[in-house]
C-alpha cells in the first residue's frame, strides 16, 4: 500500500483511528437523538401529530419557551458584560504570577462541581442567607427578600456556571491580538479610547462570538441550575421535559418537547457557526 | 541583554497614555467583584460544612466534624462516592483512547468532510443534556442495558470526549512535525515515535484532558439519573436528593472533599512542574556560556 | 551531468513529485560521489526541499527511483534508511537533556550503555560542546542548538547526511562562522552532504559541487567556479553572483570586436572571444566586478560609453550604474583601493572588460 508520506494518515489509517468513537457516536447517540423524531410522532400507538400541535396550543408551554429564550438571552447579555471586562483585564495583568493566579480564578468553576455550585447559591439567596442577612444588617432593606425559586435565581445562578465560557474565548482573542495594531493606531494619532472602539473592540469579535454562542446554546439547554434555583414556578424547557418525563409519565409529549428543542438547538449552532466559525475554538 | 528581550516579550499589556490610570484601576475593582463573584459560591462550602447545626447556614455557627465521618463512613454515602470514582475512572480511560484517535484522525487525516465531523463531535456539549439523557434511556430500555456500568461508562465518555478532542487536537496542532520526523529519521518507528517523543511532549495536554474528564464525569448529574436504574447511586444523584428533601450538612462535607480533592491534584501538578523547572535552571547558573 | 557512475553513493532517476496537480519536482536524475559536499541551491519553491524529503523518506516520489549504495530506496520508510538530517528547525526533542537527544539513535540501534555514552562524547567533542550533556535544548542559543542538531545526526555514523537549510535562522556573523565549521567537520567525517539552501554565496563557500535548481528543474549542475565563471542560462547566471546582461542582435563582425543592435536601438560594440554569425540574436552576461572603468583616452573601440547615474558605497567596493546608449543600466562594481577616488554622479565614463569574461547564454 503506497502513501503520499509519513506526514499525512492515508485514508484508511484516519478511517481506523476514527471509527471506534464515531461508532459509539452513531450508536448511542445519534441514533437515540433521530429516534425522538418518530418517538414524539405516535400516541397510543397512532401516527399524530397531537403532541406538537398540543406544545403549541396550550400558552403555558409557550410561555416556558419564551420564558427559556429570554433567560438564555439575558444571561447571554450579562455574561458579556461582565464578562468583556474581565478578560481584558486578565490581558493588561503585568506579572506572570498574578495573571496566573487570575486565571486560575476563572478556571476553578470547571475544577469543582456545578452541583456544589449551585447548591452555594441557594445557601447564598436563601431568606436567612448570607446576602439577605448583608441586606438586613446594614439596613438597606427592612424585610428579606425573596431571592430564591425566582428567575433572577436562576439567572444568577447561570451566569456564575457560565460566566468562564464568556471570558476565556474572549481572553484568548485579545492575548493574541498584534499589539503593533495597536501602536500603529497611536501612532496615526488616535487616543486610547478610540483605540478600543476601533482596534481591539473590533478585532476581538470572533471570541465574542464565540463566547456568546456557547453561552446561550449552553443556557438554552440547562438543566441542574434552573432544577435547583428555579423551583416550581420558573420551569424551563429542560426542567419541562424532566416533570413530563419523571413525574406525569408523558413520554411522547416530552419526545415531542425534546425533538422541538433539540432542532432550535441544531439550528442556533448551525447559525452561530456560519457566522462566528466553529474552527476558531481550536485557537484556544 | 537577553532578559531585556525575554521581559519586553512578557509583558502582555496595551501601551497606554501616561497618567494616572484611573480607567485601569476601575477595571481592576470591577475585575475584582467578579472573580469573587467566581470563586466564593466554590468555596463557601467548605466553612459551611464545619457548622454545628442541622440546616445549612452561613455564616457558620459551632464546629464540629461530625459531618465528615458521616460522609467517610455511612454506607450511605461511601458506596455512592466509590461507584462515582470507579465511573469516572473508567470514563477516563475510555475517553482518552477513543478522544486521542480521533484528535489524530481530525489533525493529521485525510478525511472527508472534516468540518462536519468537527461539528459532530463538539455537539455532545452543546445539545442539552436532558434530551441526550431521555433520548439514550430509551434505546438503553430496549438494549437493556439501564443500570448496567458499561452502559453508563459509554454514555458518560460520550459526553466527556469531545473536550478530550478539543484539548488534544489544540495541542497536535501546535505539535511541531519535525521532531517526530527527526525521530524517524534517526531510527525509531513510528510506534516508538508516538510513545517517545510525541506522548511526552503533550504530555500536558492528556493529563489536563483526562482530569477534566474525570471531574466532568464524577460531577455529572442528568445522565446519571437517567441510565443508573434503581439499584445504584452516584454521589451526584445523592447529593441532588439531599438537596431537594432534607439539606443536609454532609453534602456539604461531600462537596468539600471534593473541592480539596481537586486542589489537591492541581497543586500536585504545578508542583511537578516548578521541580523540573528548579533542576534546570539550578544547572543553567553553573557553567557560564561560550559562544 | 554525471549519472550512474558506479561511484556514486546515492542517485537519483528521473525523479519527480506531485502534490495534487502541482509538479513540485520534475524528472530530476543526479548521482552523488561518496565523500562529497553537494549543495542543491534554489529559490523558495523551485523544489528543492522536496527533493531532501524525498531521499530522507518523508514523501514518496511520484515518479522515479532513489538509490542509495546500490539499492533502491524510493518507498523505504524513514526509520530504515540510515541517512541523517539536520531539519531547519533543528527539531530537538525539547523534553530531554543534550545527552538523550544525541543519544537517541543509537538507543534505537540498540547500542550498549558504555558505547553510546563514548559516543555521544565524541559528537559533542566534535560540535565543540563537550560537558553540554546534561542541559536541555531550551537552554541553547540557536548556533548551539544547531551544533547539537549536527552532532545527533552523524552519531550514528550515516553514509549520508542531510541538512535542509540549517543555518537559516542564525545571522550573519555567525552563520559564517558555522558554514566554515560544518565544511571542516565534513572533510574531517569524510561524509557526504547533501545541502539545501537558496543563499548563494553559502553555496559557493562550502560545496564541491552545486546543483541549481528552479521550478523543479535542475538548471545546472557544476562545480562552484564553473557555476559562476560560466552559468548555461539566464536563471543560473542571474541566481548566482550578480550579472549584467545584454542582448541584441550581430549587425556586424570585425575579429573579436561585435556590433550589437540593442533593444533601445543603440549600436554598441563589445569585445567578444567565441563563434558568432551576423544575425544572430544574442544575449550576454557579464559579472559587475569583470567590468572596469578605462583610464586611457584613446580611441580604440573595445569600450562602451555611458554616464554614471548613481554611486553606492558599500565599505570594500564601490558600485556605479551606468547609463548607456538610451535605457541600457550596466552595473559595475569596484574595489575601493587606495589609489584614486570615487566617480561623480554624471561624469562620463567608458568601460571595458577581459574579452575573456564576456559569457554567452
Amino acid at each position: 500500500m503506497k502513501r503520499e508520506s509519513i506526514r499525512r494518515y492515508s485514508y484508511l489509517q484516519s478511517f481506523l483511528l476514527i471509527s471506534p468513537y464515531l461508532i459509539l457516536l452513531s450508536i448511542f447517540y445519534l441514533y437515540p437523538l433521530f429516534n425522538l423524531f418518530p418517538e414524539s410522532l405516535f400516541k397510543d400507538g397512532n401516527f399524530t401529530l397531537e403532541h406538537y400541535q398540543h406544545f403549541f396550543r396550550i400558552p403555558l408551554y409557550s410561555r416556558i419557551l419564551f420564558r427559556t429564550i429570554r433567560i438564555s438571552f439575558m444571561v447571554t447579555i450579562f455574561c458579556f458584560l461582565l464578562g468583556y471586562p474581565v478578560a481584558y483585564f486578565l490581558t493588561e495583568i503585568k506579572s506572570q504570577k498574578i495573571g496566573s493566579l487570575f486565571l486560575a480564578c476563572v478556571l476553578l468553576p470547571f475544577w469543582t462541581s456545578i452541583l456544589v455550585r449551585t447548591y452555594s447559591w441557594v445557601v447564598l439567596l436563601q431568606t436567612n442567607g448570607l446576602i439577605n442577612n448583608f441586606l438586613t444588617f446594614t439596613g438597606l432593606i427592612e424585610k428579606p427578600l425573596d431571592l430564591l425559586y425566582s428567575e433572577f435565581a436562576v439567572i444568577v445562578g447561570m451566569v456564575h456556571v457560565l460566566l468562564p465560557f464568556m471570558i476565556l474565548p474572549i481572553f484568548s482573542v485579545l492575548k493574541n491580538l498584534d499589539r503593533n495594531l495597536i501602536r500603529a493606531a497611536r501612532n496615526l494619532g488616535a487616543n486610547y479610547f478610540w483605540v478600543f472602539l476601533m482596534v481591539i473592540f473590533p478585532l476581538s469579535l470572533p471570541g465574542v462570538g464565540a463566547g456568546a454562542m456557547f453561552v446561550f446554546i449552553l443556557a438554552l439547554g440547562f438543566y441542574i441550575t434552573p432544577a435547583i434555583l428555579g423551583g416550581p414556578r420558573t420551569l424551563m424547557i429542560s426542567t419541562l421535559i424532566d416533570q413530563q418525563i419523571n413525574r406525569l409519565f408523558n413520554w411522547d409529549f416530552a419526545a415531542a418537547i425534546a425533538a422541538l428543542l433539540l432542532i432550535v438547538t441544531i439550528v442556533m449552532i448551525v447559525a452561530f457557526n456560519k457566522i462566528v466559525g466553529l474552527d476558531k475554538i481550536y485557537s484556544e | 541583554m537577553n532578559d531585556a528581550v525575554a521581559k519586553s516579550k512578557e509583558r502582555p499589556s496595551v501601551d497606554k497614555s501616561i497618567g494616572v490610570n484611573y480607567p485601569k484601576i476601575l477595571l481592576g475593582v470591577f475585575a475584582g467583584v467578579i472573580f469573587t463573584f467566581l470563586v466564593v459560591p466554590s468555596v463557601i462550602t467548605v466553612p459551611m460544612s464545619f457548622s454545628n447545626t442541622r440546616f445549612l447556614v452561613f455564616p457558620p455557627k459551632g464546629f464540629t466534624l461530625t459531618w465528615y465521618s458521616q460522609f467517610l463512613i455511612d454506607e450511605e454515602w461511601v458506596g455512592p462516592t466509590l461507584f462515582s470514582l470507579k465511573l469516572a475512572i473508567c470514563t477516563t480511560l475510555v475517553s482518552l483512547i477513543l478522544g486521542f484517535m480521533a484528535s489524530l484522525a481530525l489533525v493529521r487525516g485525510s478525511l472527508p468532510g472534516r468540518k462536519f465531523l468537527n461539528i459532530l463531535f463538539i455537539s455532545p456539549i452543546m445539545i442539552p443534556v436532558i434530551i441526550i439523557a431521555f433520548a439514550v434511556y430509551g434505546i438503553y430500555a430496549k438494549l437493556n442495558l439501564i443500570g448496567s456500568t458499561v452502559g453508563l461508562v459509554l454514555a458518560h465518555a460520550i459526553y466527556t470526549t469531545p473536550f478530550v478532542i478539543l484539548v488534544i487536537s489544540a495541542n497536535l496542532y501546535r505539535f511541531d512535525i519535525t521532531l517526530e520526523m527527526a525521530a524517524r529519521n534517526l531510527g525509531a518507528s513510528a510506534f516508538k515515535t508516538y510513545l517517545f517523543i510525541t506522548l511526552p511532549v503533550i504530555k500536558t495536554g492528556i493529563i489536563t484532558a483526562g482530569i477534566f474528564c474525570f471531574i466532568m464525569s464524577f460531577d455529572e448529574l442528568v445522565l446519571a439519573m437517567f441510565l443508573i436504574g434503581t439499584k445504584r447511586l452516584t454521589l451526584p444523584i445523592k447529593m441532588f436528593s439531599q438537596l431537594q428533601f432534607r439539606i443536609d450538612p454532609v453534602v456539604a462535607a461531600a462537596s468539600t472533599v471534593f473541592i480539596m480533592a481537586a486542589f489537591a491534584i492541581i497543586l500536585g501538578l504545578g508542583f511537578l512542574r516548578r521541580e523540573r523547572k528548579a533542576i534546570v535552571s539550578k544547572e543553567k547558573g553553573n557553567d557560564s556560556f561560550e559562544q | 551531468m554525471t549519472l550512474s557512475s558506479n561511484d556514486n553513493i546515492l542517485e537519483l532517476r528521473s525523479l519527480s513529485k506531485y502534490y495534487g496537480d502541482v509538479l513540485a519536482v520534475n524528472d530530476i536524475s543526479l548521482g552523488i560521489g561518496d565523500g562529497e559536499f553537494l549543495t542543491v541551491l534554489g529559490p523558495s519553491g523551485s523544489g528543492k526541499t522536496t527533493v531532501l524529503l524525498m531521499i530522507a523518506g518523508f514523501e514518496y516520489p511520484s515518479q522515479g527511483e532513489i538509490i542509495f549504495k546500490g539499492k533502491s530506496i524510493s518507498f523505504v520508510p524513514p526509520d530504515k534508511r540510515d541517512i541523517g538530517m539536520v531539519f531547519q528547525n533543528y527539531a530537538l526533542f525539547p523534553h530531554m537533556n543534550l545527552f538523550d537527544n544525541i543519544a537517541f539513535p543509537l538507543k534505537m540501534r540498540k547500542v550498549e550503555k558504555q558505547e553510546i555514552k563514548r559516543k555521544v562524547a565524541e559528537a559533542l567533542e566534535l560540535v565543540q560542546l563537550s560537558g553540554y550533556e546534561r542541559r536541555t535544548p531550551k537552554q541553547l542559543s540557536g548556533g548551539q542548538q544547531q551544533r547539537i542538531a549536527l552532532a545527533r545526526a552523524v552519531v550514528f555514523n550515516p553514509a549520508v547526511l542531510l541538512m535542509d537549510e540549517p543555518l537559516g535562522a542564525l545571522d550573519k556573523k555567525l552563520r559564517e562562522h558555522m558554514q566554515l565549521e560544518i565544511k571542516h567537520i565534513q572533510s574531517k567525517l569524510k561524509r557526504t552532504v547533501i545541502y539545501v539552501t537558496h543563499d548563494q554565496e553559502e553555496a559557493l563557500v562550502m560545496s564541491d559541487r552545486i546543483v541549481v535548481m528552479n521550478e523543479g528543474i535542475i538548471q545546472q549542475v557544476g562545480t562552484p567556479n564553473e557555476l559562476y565563471e560560466k552559468p548555461n542560462n539566464k536563471f543560473v547566471a542571474g541566481f548566482i553572483g550578480e550579472s549584467n546582461f545584454i542582448e541584441g542582435s550581430v549587425v556586424e563582425k570585425n575579429d573579436d570586436i561585435l556590433t550589437i543592435l540593442m533593444k533601445d536601438q543603440s549600436k554598441q560594440r563589445l569585445k567578444y572571444q567565441g563563434n558568432i554569425i551576423v544575425g544572430e540574436v544574442v544575449r550576454f552576461s557579464i559579472r559587475p566586478e569583470k567590468i572596469f572603468i578605462t583610464k586611457e583616452q584613446d580611441n580604440s573601440v573595445d569600450f562602451l560609453e555611458g554616464v554614471i547615474k548613481e554611486v553606492i558605497y558599500v565599505g570594500e567596493t564601490t558600485r556605479y550604474k551606468i547609463m548607456i546608449g538610451n535605457q541600457g543600466i550596466i552595473n559595475l562594481k569596484e574595489m575601493n583601493t587606495l589609489e584614486g577616488g570615487s566617480k561623480k554622479v554624471g561624469e562620463k565614463v567608458k568601460i571595458s572588460w577581459d574579452k575573456k569574461n564576456l559569457i554567452k547564454i
